[in-house]
C-alpha cells in the first residue's frame, strides 16, 4: 500500500473573475521511506500539491490518500491530528517560533498532541535530534539569533520529532547558500536513509532532483515525469 | 499550558512597544476606576453612618403614596399641589408590629414640616426670602428620640423633656443667624416660628430650651434640623382632627355660599343697634362639634424612625416589616436610610453612577484601542500561527494562546493599576482633603475626605480587568481563529 496517493487531483483558484487553474488533474503514489523530489519550474503546481498531501489545502476535485485514507472530506479537527500524527514540515523560510529556543521549537510539536508530556524517551530522542542535525552548543538560542542554515537545522529535527510518516519540504535550500544547502539536503538524506522516513520535497533546482530517488516532474499544473531510480544511482558527493 | 503561558509571556516581552501602549491604557483605566470607586464607595459608607447616626436610624415607616416622601417632605419637585406629608394610618396596629420585631431595638415617631424663623422681637423685619425659606422642623416625642438618636449631644441647656414646649436648635444654626440676622440667640430666649398656610398665619412661641451636636458633626445638616416638641410642630402643620373630615352642610346653610358678600351689608338685614344686647354666640350656635374638629391630632405622625439591634438584616426586616403591613392591609410603608434621607443621600449615588459611566465610555474607547493593536499584532503573526496550525496546533490552542496574552497583559497592566490606585487612595487619605462647603458637607455627610481601600472594590478591579481582558480578546482571536495553515507558506 502506497503510504501518499494522488488521484486525478484538480486544484482551482479564483483570481478576481477568473480561475487559475493550478493543478490540472495529477495522479501518482508515494511509498514508503521514498526520498521524493517533486519537480518543475515556477508554477508549475508543485506547492500546491505539496499543500494537498500535507492537508494544509484540499484538493477542487480528485481526492489524495494518506496510508490508504480519503482526507478530503475530513473535517479541520481530524485533519489537523492526521496532519500531527503523520506529517512533518520543514519550510523554506524556516517558520520557526521566534520566541521560543532551538530545544523549545524542536519540542513544540510534541506538546500540540494529546499526549504532550515530555517523557525521558521523548527527550533523548530530542538530544539525539539535536545530535544528528549538529546543534548541540545551539540549544538556548533563539532563531534571530542562529543563521539561516542552522535555523533550517532546527526545522529539520522539528519535522521528525514526531516520529512522522512523511515530512514534506517546500524548496527547503531556496533560502540558503550554496553549501549549506548541499549539507541540509545531505542530512535529510541520511535521516531518510536511517530513520526510513518518507521525504517529499519540492524543488527547481537540478542537483536536488538528482538526488532523489523517486522524481516527480510537473509542468503547467500536469505530471509530465514520474520515475524511479535505484539509491545507488542518485547523486551527490558524500551522501 | 506551560508552553502557552510561556510563549504568551515572551510575545509580550518580545513585542514591548505594543504592550506597553496597551498596558498603559489598562493601568490608567483601572487605576482611575479603582480611585474613583473607592473614594464613592467611603464616602457613601460616611453618609450611610451619618445620616442614621444623626436622623434618618436604619428603617423609616411612611404612609404609603403615590408620591415620594422622605423625612424632609414630598421629593416631588415638579408639581407644588398636595406637598403635605401624609400622616400613618393605623398607628397602633404599626407599632405592634414594630415591637413584635426581634431586630428592632427602639423607634421614635416624628412629624415634619417647615417654619420661619422670626426675628422681629429682636427688631429684624422679615423679609421675602425668610419667607421662602422656612427651617425644616421635626417634631419629637424626646424620649423615644433620644434613645433612638443616642449619639445626639446637648451643648448647651438640655434636652426637652414629653410634654414640654420647647425647641432644640443646633450650633451650627444659631451661629448662621447670628451672622445673617445680627441676632445671638442663647438658651432660654423665645423663639416665633410662623407658618403661613392655606388656613392664614399661624404663629407659636417656644423656648431655646438646648443647643445640640449631631453624632456625626456635620455643618450641613444642623443648619437645617431643627426639633421642636411634637403638639408645636403639629399645630404648625395644621395636623387637627377633623382636617380629614368632609361635614355636610343642610341647605340653609348652603344657601349662603351662594350669597354674595354685599349681601351681607344690605339695608334690608336687621341691624344690631348700638347698646344692643344680641346674643352674638346664640347666633353662631353649637361650637362644641367645631372645637372638637379643630383640636390638635395628637395620635397623627408622619415617620417611624426604627433602630435595629447591632449586625441586624436591614433588607431582609424591611422586607418583613412591609410584608407583616401588607398582610394586616395596613397603608404604610418600611423603607432603608436612604429611602427616608430621600434626594440628599442618593446625590453621592448619582455621582457615581455619572463618574462610572464616563468610565465606561473612557473604557470603550480604551478596549477598541487595544482590540485594533492586538487585530494588527495578529496580522503581523500569521505566519507563526500558520506555522504552529501546519505542526498540528488545533484552533482551541491559538484561542488559548491569544486569549492567555491577552488576560496576562491585562493581568499584569491591571494589577499594576491596582497598585497605584491604591497609592493614590493612601495618599488622598493622608492629605484629609477638608469638605468647607456646606452642601458638598451634606453630600458627603461629612467634614473632610476620609477614603479606604477596601476588598470590595479590589475584588471589582480585578473583574474589570479580566473583563476587559476578555472583551478585548474576543476579536483578535476570532481573526486568529480564521488564519489557515497554509499561511505558514504564503505569508512570507
Amino acid at each position: 500500500m502506497s503510504i501518499v496517493e494522488v488521484q486525478s487531483a484538480k486544484k482551482f483558484y479564483a483570481l478576481g473573475k477568473t480561475t487559475v487553474e493550478a493543478v490540472k488533474g495529477v495522479s501518482f503514489a508515494i511509498e514508503q521511506g521514498d526520498f521524493v523530489s517533486i519537480a518543475g519550474p515556477s508554477g508549475s503546481g508543485k506547492s500546491t500539491i505539496l499543500n494537498m498531501i500535507g492537508l494544509i489545502d484540499t484538493p477542487t476535485d480528485g481526492e489524495v490518500f494518506i496510508q490508504g485514507n480519503p482526507v478530503s472530506q475530513l473535517k479541520d479537527k481530524k485533519l489537523t491530528r492526521l496532519r500531527h500524527e503523520t506529517i512533518g514540515f520543514i519550510f523554506q523560510s524556516f517558520n520557526l517560533i521566534p520566541v521560543l529556543t532551538t530545544r523549545e521549537n524542536i519540542e513544540f510539536p510534541l506538546l500540540l498532541g494529546k499526549d504532550n508530556k515530555i517523557t525521558k524517551e521523548r527527550r533523548d530522542y530530542i538530544d539525539f535530534l539535536i545530535e544528528e542535525v549538529g546543534l548541540q552548543d545551539r540549544q538556548k538560542n533563539r532563531p534571530n539569533e542562529l543563521s539561516g542554515g542552522q535555523c533550517q537545522r532546527v526545522a529539520i529535527a522539528r519535522a521528525l520529532v514526531t516520529k512522522p510518516m512523511i515530512v514534506l519540504a517546500d524548496e527547503p535550500t531556496a533560502n540558503l547558500d550554496s553549501a549549506t544547502g548541499d549539507a541540509i539536503l545531505l542530512l535529510m538524506k541520511k535521516v531518510n536513509r536511517n530513520i526510513k522516513t518518507t521525504f517529499i520535497f519540492s524543488t527547481h533546482d537540478a542537483k536536488i532532483v538528482n538526488l532523489a530517488d523517486h522524481v516527480i516532474r510537473l509542468k503547467d499544473g500536469l505530471v509530465t515525469e514520474n520515475y524511479k531510480r535505484s539509491a545507488e544511482s542518485t547523486t551527490m558527493a558524500g551522501a | 499550558m506551560g508552553t502557552i503561558f510561556k510563549i504568551a509571556l515572551r510575545n509580550l516581552t518580545q513585542h514591548r512597544t505594543k504592550t506597553l501602549i496597551v498596558g498603559a491604557l489598562i493601568t490608567l483605566g483601572i487605576g482611575l476606576t479603582f480611585v474613583g470607586n473607592t473614594v464613592f464607595e467611603s464616602v457613601s459608607q460616611g453618609v450611610k453612618r451619618g445620616y442614621s447616626e444623626n436622623f434618618t436610624g436604619d428603617i423609616m415607616i411612611k404612609a404609603q403614596s403615590k408620591k415620594v416622601f422622605s423625612l424632609f417632605g414630598s421629593e416631588d419637585f415638579s408639581s407644588l399641589d398636595d406637598l403635605a406629608v401624609p400622616v400613618i394610618q393605623n398607628y397602633s396596629q404599626v407599632l405592634d408590629a414594630l415591637r413584635a420585631t426581634a431586630s428592632v431595638s427602639s423607634f421614635t415617631s416624628v412629624v415634619s414640616g417647615y417654619a420661619t424663623l422670626n426675628f422681629e422681637a429682636q427688631g429684624q423685619a422679615l423679609d421675602l426670602e425668610d419667607l421662602d425659606r422656612g427651617d425644616p422642623m421635626f417634631g419629637i416625642e424626646p424620649e423615644s428620640y433620644f434613645k433612638t438618636f443616642p449619639g445626639i449631644k446637648i451643648l448647651e441647656g438640655r434636652t426637652l423633656q414629653s410634654g414640654e414646649s420647647g425647641i432644640l436648635m443646633s450650633r451650627s444654626r444659631l451661629d448662621q443667624i447670628a451672622t445673617e440676622k445680627k441676632v445671638v440667640l442663647k438658651v432660654g430666649d423665645e423663639i416665633h416660628l410662623n407658618v403661613f398656610g392655606d388656613s392664614g398665619l399661624k404663629l407659636r412661641v417656644v423656648p431655646l430650651v438646648g443647643i445640640y451636636q449631631f453624632a456625626s458633626p456635620n455643618k450641613g445638616f444642623e443648619e437645617i434640623f431643627t426639633f421642636v416638641d411634637v403638639q408645636t410642630m403639629r399645630s404648625l402643620d395644621s395636623m387637627i382632627v377633623g382636617s380629614k373630615d368632609d361635614v355636610k352642610l343642610d341647605a340653609s346653610i348652603q344657601s349662603i355660599l351662594t350669597t354674595s358678600s354685599d349681601d351681607f351689608f344690605d339695608d334690608t338685614v336687621d341691624k344690631v343697634k348700638p347698646g344692643s344686647t344680641v346674643d352674638l354666640n346664640g347666633i353662631l350656635g353649637d361650637k362644641t362639634l367645631r372645637k372638637s374638629l379643630q383640636t390638635i391630632d395628637n395620635g397623627a405622625w408622619h415617620d417611624i424612625l426604627i433602630r435595629l439591634k447591632p449586625d441586624s438584616d436591614i433588607p431582609g426586616t424591611i422586607a418583613g416589616l412591609n410584608a407583616s403591613f401588607t398582610k394586616a392591609n395596613i397603608p404604610v410603608v418600611a423603607v432603608n436610610w436612604k429611602g427616608a434621607a430621600g434626594f440628599p443621600a442618593n446625590m453621592t449615588d448619582l455621582a457615581q453612577v455619572l463618574f462610572n459611566l464616563v468610565i465606561l465610555i473612557l473604557t470603550i474607547v480604551a478596549v477598541i484601542i487595544i482590540i485594533n493593536t492586538l487585530v494588527i499584532s495578529v496580522m503581523e503573526r500569521m505566519p507563526e500561527i500558520g506555522t504552529m496550525r501546519a505542526l498540528g496546533a488545533q484552533r482551541s490552542f491559538i484561542r488559548k494562546l491569544f486569549t492567555t496574552e491577552t488576560l496576562l497583559m491585562a493581568g499584569v497592566f491591571g494589577l499594576i493599576g491596582i497598585g497605584l490606585g491604591t497609592i493614590g487612595v493612601l495618599v488622598i487619605d493622608l492629605l484629609k482633603i477638608p469638605i468647607d462647603n456646606d452642601a458638598l458637607q451634606m453630600v458627603f455627610s461629612a467634614t473632610k475626605l476620609d477614603v479606604q481601600v477596601s476588598l470590595k472594590q479590589v475584588a471589582f478591579a480585578l473583574f474589570n480587568t479580566a473583563i476587559i481582558g476578555v472583551v478585548s480578546s474576543v476579536y483578535p482571536v476570532s481573526v486568529a481563529l480564521k488564519v489557515s495553515p497554509l499561511k505558514a507558506i504564503t505569508t512570507e
